[in-house]
């Protein structure tokens, strides 16, 4: 029985590595800071959760597996927030996009006829 | 092997956070350093829950919840200087 529950644990920590590298690779190679930050927001809470779901099968004690859920849970809700808050101070400060990208939606709806610019624009 | 397992995992992770000062370093704009600076966060989270297993020394924990926090209200507050220029 306990030998089941580590192979379980070492499969779902090598998901979550997996993950975390796939993120740190999306970081270093992708062009803009937008598109940084899309491989970054789902591939951080992915690879910690998993991390901590491993974690949680082989860790002795009922109170280490409440703080481990705890800081799974913490991590859910804080990453996309972290993620969103980044994306919109890039996009407040105004930073350019990567070569052939453009904006679809624009936060702030000054006028009507500038919100649908990309569709209109043909 | 699930303790030399977890010993590579360290070190991958340590590799990892050291490739995201990469973009630390050279990133074009302050937004870029602070995605990698919230990277760098997760990747020592998740080494300081591996080092609480390895060394069975579970108090670690605490302090990785509170590295959790801390490194939120610090992004936050970078995020609104950059923003607003001034925090208060």
């Amino acid at each position: 029985m306990e030998g089941i529950r580590e192979i379980i644990a070492i499969i779902l920590m090598s998901g979550g590595f997996f993950f975390l590298t796939v993120g740190v690779v999306g970081l270093i190679r992708l062009p803009d800071v937008y598109n940084r930050l899309h491989a970054l927001g789902k591939c951080d809470t992915m690879g910690v959760g998993l991390i901590i779901l491993g974690l949680v099968l082989i860790v002795p004690g009922t109170t280490n597996v409440v703080k481990l859920l705890l800081m799974g849970a913490l991590t859910v809700v804080i990453n996309p927030v972290i993620t969103h808050i980044i994306t919109k101070t890039a996009y407040v400060r105004g930073t350019s996009l990567a070569e052939g990208s453009f904006v679809v939606s624009t936060y702030y709806e000054e006028e009507e006829g500038d919100f649908f610019k990309g569709e209109e624009g043909e | 092997m699930l303790e030399t397992f977890m010993i590579f995992l360290a070190l991958g992770l340590g590799v990892l956070g050291l490739v995201s000062l990469y973009r630390a370093f050279k990133g074009p704009t302050a937004t870029d350093r602070v995605a990698a600076m919230n990277m760098i966060v997760t990747m020592v989270v998740a080494y300081t829950l591996i080092f609480t297993y390895l060394s069975e020394t579970y108090f670690y924990l605490d302090i990785a919840l509170v590295f959790i926090l801390a490194a939120f209200i610090a992004t936050i507050c970078i995020l609104k200087l950059l923003r607003e220029g001034s925090l208060f």
